[in-house]
């Protein structure tokens, strides 16, 4: 038996508070507040399920709000948006894969106030900068009740459609993924079926570090969105152009692997076969433009690893 | 409570027009629906108690307090609260409370017991399983027509050619930037009930039948539309708030959020239309045969109505020499189905056009040549009985023609000049399609086909025209004013527009049918003209000289004289006749053309379409508001290529709707905007002020069909579905491949 | 929120607002429309995609449906009635000018939009209009117009003079 009636789409009375230091948010959320940054997805489904009622802003913990660009290393605190991002020039052209993932976030409006930890621990396999944090070596760091810290690779973080591996109390503190260096390139593309405003069908992270003769493919890492229950880590698919210089052909061979090796479902928005086509379409686009960006950074002379 | 002054576009670019949510009156009462999760189930009982308990709520509405009572003015089938289920979101009942923290305590509070009934959310499902949704329509049919004119035998002795096809066209959400949005105001003796409507007149009448015997009257106040493109007619959350506010005394508004107006809203009614057309030796469509089902959802709407302008609309654009049509209306446990700009048309041409095409391609001829050859124009008398006064069909189709033809020019010069790269993965195509459109209808409402508009001029020089129609975003604000400030030589700054206000407005049939600017424009021209006269008697006698309306008003103020001065004009067509069952007859003073064109480019590899140009030639004649008349065709262009390509309502099997939000109900945003040249024939038609025809919906009606025919002449594939979605165009593509 | 104060301080098109601490849980949306009676925002879908609740904090525009008053902080509001009236006039000149208003309920948004870009609002400082309005639904218009109207807005705040049309 169903409930007696849908539930209307209005938000309940929240509970909200607003800690300044990690172990008072932690605490918070060990008693079963949810932690929210920008809460554009939280308060959807505070309207759309009546849950979570009990919030607690991340904004206001100094250490939340860190954003660095290092010379190795970026670092993105839990509450920093993801319009500070994308107005960093030094961000997009550091992790570019990571900042197209996140121009296509929502709106501006949304970008102004969601968090990239948000878009993280929302933890939909079609996240727009997952794929992204995937090939840029994402590390998560967290923090925990009593004063516990901890770092997880990105790739052990989401564990299934909106989970994650957080455990009880747990918060995520920052992000903090490698830049790009000489000879290094990255690059995200995604499908959808309207130019906004919508979820990608299928999405493709690359990253492509090339030898000194700029042809030679030296290490590759290749991430797919929406077509598994997370974001899948494909770079061992990829890893038969290491060694060698891409060619239509092996970008096909990957595309093709790809295509067969990923595990999307069928559901309202498409097919699975489809999926499984948009994955063989961007994957092959996406390798290619970061095989560009490699070559340009050489030129460039930009980065430093 | 003051007249609500209809906005200016000034206004609205302000920020400062009021719709019914920015109307609340302090201390209202807050009200909602209750709705069923089940597509189809009995309301056992409905125990309030523990609701009525709960701090903070004031009343609960079940079905028995409604007993007896349906809306819908074709077929009254709705009721306020439904005692037996018939959709996923169809209301139980309903709660009012103090606050929105009070309205959710009292509807979690809420029990219902239901009896579960076997559901049908596909017409194929109400047609085959034993299935009763409204146990007064045997089958599952709503309603039923069909029709023959002509001579069938003769005409198809002379068919060379047959093309024929299955269409399919999903449901489609209006998706209006206002939610549908309810407040009612308890004054001395009678409910003022402040909502978005199309027709406040109609609301009038339906709605004083319920309250009448509650002791009460009623006032119908129009705020501003935010939007409604079909959908805001009467609904039953009207007769919710009514009900609260009598039994409260006290003031009630309602406003539905997004997503539950999603759930239960409406929708353009989905069709699948099965049509064959016949040409002869030298490309004349000579016969055409269709077939009509249509999906009514839980209730009716104007879906009847609707269903019979798919069956027969198109027929009126050529001169077919014989048709047959028939049409079923079939109750689905769906959301309900309602009206939406085109009224059934852009479906029907969708299946006219694509077919067109093909029987062109079949003996020879160019798009553009099949259709000027057949188009009707000036003077005929159409194969339904439509007496066509003016036509620009063959200029617009010219003008089309021309566009693709130089754009195609341009194109393969860039391809030939080495500059476009040539691969096979994206091919570029052009499409061309037709619609006529019936500007009101005679069939609306059996008494008559009319419009009032009254001018009362103000002590202060002010005049307001009071129209029983309404401001749905078209313009017809702006275009009355321009019609009053140029027939009495007055200032537009002296003149308001009051709509839709029942306490002072004169008689509108309502907005349908893009017929404002028609009716009501010659309306009030009568009414310039009856005020003229009447200031040129009030200065014969006060002895003014040749004087200026507007000095006759001041004059007439200071003499208390200005009651001799309030007008009413009227608009009733004398050309008009009540169609007969058959829907033969002449039931539009004037009707109106385009011809669309357009170039697609498709992602072989992906299926995506991209519209890299559109082109839309229309013959509104004369145009009293040029910027709202060339934004009303780039508007309704954005929302047919939504309906051709992302838009729908996705429903699982259960009936429950999956896409309830602006992220899933794929409308075009403003990156999807494409290009789109706007192209006016200077025609003018005789039944029109000062020859204007209108333009609100056509622009929409051929833009599936002229993207469809576009991505055959890229692809060579025929999509009979729409939405065109990138899959299913990969989809067709995939199969032609692996067919032998 | 766990404050002891029974009030705090918003400031909104320039004016401080002093609303009770139940507030900070509440949406902004709601704060502006029925406490402080601006209605000039709308609620198109409270979901944050359609954009007609479009309000800046600090310059910078968010959706005010999906802003709890205590995500403001120390930032201040501005709705479309705090817009800089010159700018707004100009607006609705361009929208009356070139058919950019219909029904008008998106209209607030893309005015406060329209500032903010006139103001040299950007993202990565490459995007187009259409991406930066691209959180701007308009189901009437079919956005061409707005595109012109925002296009010549800024040939007139490049050129003060007023002297280019």
């Amino acid at each position: 038996m169903t409930d007696a009636a849908l539930r209307p789409s209005l938000l309940p009375e929240l509970e909200l508070h607003a800690p300044t230091s990690i172990e008072e948010l932690t605490n918070l959320v060990a008693g079963g507040c949810h932690p929210i940054g920008g809460a554009t997805d939280v308060l959807l489904s505070a309207a759309h399920t009546g849950n979570p009622r009990r919030l607690a802003l991340t904004a206001h913990v100094p250490e939340l709000t860190t954003f660095a660009v290092g010379p190795a290393n970026v670092t993105i605190g839990g509450a920093v948006t993801l319009g500070q991002l994308i107005r960093s020039a030094d961000f997009i052209s550091s992790v570019p894969a990571l900042a197209e993932g996140a121009h296509n976030v929502g709106s501006t409006q949304l970008r102004n106030s969601a968090t990239l930890v948000g878009n993280l621990c929302t933890a939909s396999p079609a996240g727009d900068t997952i794929p992204g944090q995937f090939v840029q070596g994402a590390v998560v760091e967290v923090a925990g009740p009593s004063g516990s810290r901890r770092s997880v690779p990105v790739r052990d973080f989401t564990v299934a459609p909106g989970r994650t591996s957080l455990g009880k109390g747990e918060v995520v503190t920052s992000v903090r993924v490698e830049r790009c260096g000489r000879l290094d390139g990255s690059a995200y593309r995604r499908f959808t079926e309207r130019n906004a405003i919508d979820l990608a069908f299928a999405s493709v992270a690359a990253r492509v570090w090339l030898e000194a003769d700029g042809e030679t493919v030296k290490d590759v890492r290749l991430a797919l969105g929406a077509v598994g229950p997370t974001v899948i880590d494909a770079s061992a698919w990829a890893a038969a152009l290491v060694g060698l210089c891409v060619t239509a052909e092996r970008l096909d061979q990957i595309s093709e692997s790809a295509a067969l090796g990923c595990a999307p479902i069928s559901d309202h928005r498409c097919s699975a076969d489809y999926r499984r086509q948009l994955v063989r379409v961007l994957v092959a686009e996406t390798i290619e433009l970061a095989v560009d960006r490699a070559h340009t950074s050489n030129a460039a002379g930009e980065g430093q690893s | 409570m003051s007249n609500q002054v209809s906005a200016s576009v000034r206004d609205r670019a302000l920020g400062r027009a009021r719709y019914a949510a920015d109307l609340v009156p302090s201390g209202a009462a807050v009200a909602d629906v209750v709705r069923s999760p089940h597509p189809h189930a009995r309301v056992v009982a409905v125990d309030s108690t523990e609701a009525l308990q709960t701090p903070g709520v004031l009343g609960v509405l079940t079905p028995d307090d409604f007993a007896g009572v349906t809306i819908g003015r074709l077929i009254a089938d709705e009721p306020p609260l439904a005692s037996t289920a018939r959709y996923v979101g169809d209301g139980v009942a309903a709660v009012a409370a103090v606050d929105h923290k009070s309205l959710l305590a009292g509807i979690a509070a809420l029990r219902i017991e239901y009896e579960i009934l076997a559901h049908a959310t596909t017409t194929e499902q109400a047609r085959t399983l034993s299935v009763d949704i409204h146990n007064t329509a045997p089958g599952n049919i709503a309603s039923s027509f069909s029709c023959e004119q002509g001579d069938w035998d003769a005409a198809i002795g002379r068919v060379v050619e047959w093309a024929e096809g299955t269409f399919e066209n999903a449901p489609v959400p209006h998706a209006y930037l206002e939610p549908r949005a309810t407040v009612v105001r308890v004054a001395d003796d009678h409910l003022e009930l402040v909502t978005a409507t199309h027709f406040p007149t109609a609301l009038e009448e339906d709605y004083r039948e319920i309250v009448r015997p509650w002791g009460t009257d009623l006032r119908i106040i129009t705020p501003e539309m935010g939007g409604s493109f079909g959908a805001k007619w009467e609904h039953p959350t009207h007769l919710v708030c009514l009900a609260f506010a009598h039994r409260l005394g006290r003031d009630v508004v309602m406003v539905t959020p997004r997503r539950d107006d999603m759930i239960a809203g409406r929708g353009r009614l989905g069709m699948k239309l099965s049509v064959a057309i016949g040409a002869d030796a030298d490309g004349r469509l000579v016969a055409k045969r269709s077939r009509v089902e249509s999906d009514n959802g839980a209730y009716s709407g104007h879906g009847s109505s609707v269903t019979v302008s798919a069956a027969i609309r198109a027929d009126n654009i050529y001169r077919y020499e014989a048709v047959r049509a028939s049409a079923d209306l079939v109750y689905t446990n769906t959301m309900p189905s309602e009206c939406f700009r085109g009224f059934g048309h852009p479906q029907a041409v969708f299946a006219q056009e694509q077919l067109i095409d093909e029987l062109a391609s079949k003996l020879g001829l160019s798009p553009a040549e099949i259709r000027r050859r057949n188009a009707v124009a000036a003077g005929d008398v159409t194969i339904h009985g439509w007496q066509i006064g003016s036509s620009g069909l063959q200029e617009c189709i010219d003008e089309i023609e021309t566009r693709i033809e130089a754009h195609r020019a341009a194109q393969t010069g860039a391809a030939q000049t080495g500059t476009a790269k040539s691969n096979s993965r994206f091919r570029t195509g052009y499409g061309l399609a037709t619609c006529i459109h019936s500007i009101s209808s005679r069939a609306y409402d059996p008494r008559f086909d009319r419009d009032d508009v009254k001018l009362t001029p103000r002590p202060d020089g002010t005049i307001t025209i009071n129209s029983g129609e309404v401001e749905i975003g078209c313009g017809a604000n702006e275009t009355l004013r321009t019609i009053v400030a140029e027939e009495l030589g007055v200032a537009r700054e002296i003149l308001q527009v009051v709509f839709g206000d029942t306490e002072h407005g004169p008689y509108g049939l309502g907005n349908f049918a893009s017929r404002t600017t028609l009716f009501a424009g010659r309306a009030a021209i009568d009414a310039c003209r009856q005020l003229r006269r009447r200031c040129a008697e009030v200065a014969a006698s006060l002895g003014l000289a040749e004087t200026s309306v507007a000095e006759v008003i001041g004059a007439a103020a200071l003499t208390d004289r200005l009651n001799e001065l309030v007008v009413t004009g009227r608009f009733e067509p004398d050309n008009v006749v009540l169609p007969e069952s058959s829907a033969y007859g002449n039931l539009s003073p004037a009707y109106n053309f385009a011809a669309h064109g357009c170039c697609v480019r498709v992602d072989t590899w992906t299926g995506k379409v991209v519209v890299q140009q559109y082109w839309a030639a229309h013959d509104p004649g004369h145009l009293f508001n040029p910027p709202g008349a060339h934004g009303q065709v780039i508007g309704a262009v954005t929302q047919g290529l939504g309906m051709a390509l992302t838009e729908a309502l996705e429903l699982d099997p259960d009936g429950m709707v999956l896409n309830p939000g602006f992220l899933d109900d794929r409308v075009p945003t403003f990156p999807d905007a494409v290009p789109i040249e706007v192209i006016f024939i200077d025609i003018d038609d005789p039944a029109g002020p000062w020859g204007a025809k209108t333009i609100g919906e056509p622009p929409l009606i051929p833009v599936p069909a002229c993207v469809a025919n576009a991505i055959h002449d890229a692809v060579g594939v025929r999509l009979r579905q729409t939405p065109m979605t990138s899959e299913r165009t990969w989809q067709a593509l995939a199969t032609r491949e692996t067919m032998p | 929120m766990n404050t002891p104060s029974a009030q705090f301080e918003i400031v909104v098109n320039g004016v401080a607002h002093h609303v009770s601490s139940g507030w900070h849980s509440r949406r902004l949306l709601d704060l502006l429309r029925s406490e402080l009676g601006l209605v000039g925002t709308k609620e198109g879908c409270s979901e944050g995609d359609c954009g007609a609740c479009t309000v800046l904090l600090d310059g910078e525009p968010v959706v005010s449906c999906l802003t709890l008053c205590a995500m403001v902080g120390s930032r201040t509001v501005t709705t479309v009635e705090g817009l800089n009236s010159d700018h707004l006039e100009r607006f609705a000149a361009g929208c009356e000018r070139t058919g950019g208003v219909q029904c008008g309920f998106c209209t607030p948004g893309f005015a406060v939009m329209s500032s903010w870009l006139v103001d040299g609002g950007t993202e990565t400082g490459d995007d187009s209009d259409a991406k930066l309005l691209e959180g701007n639904i308009c189901r009437c218009t079919g956005y061409q117009q707005l595109a012109e109207v925002i296009s010549s807005l800024r040939t007139i705040s490049e050129d003060p003079t007023g002297a280019a049309p």
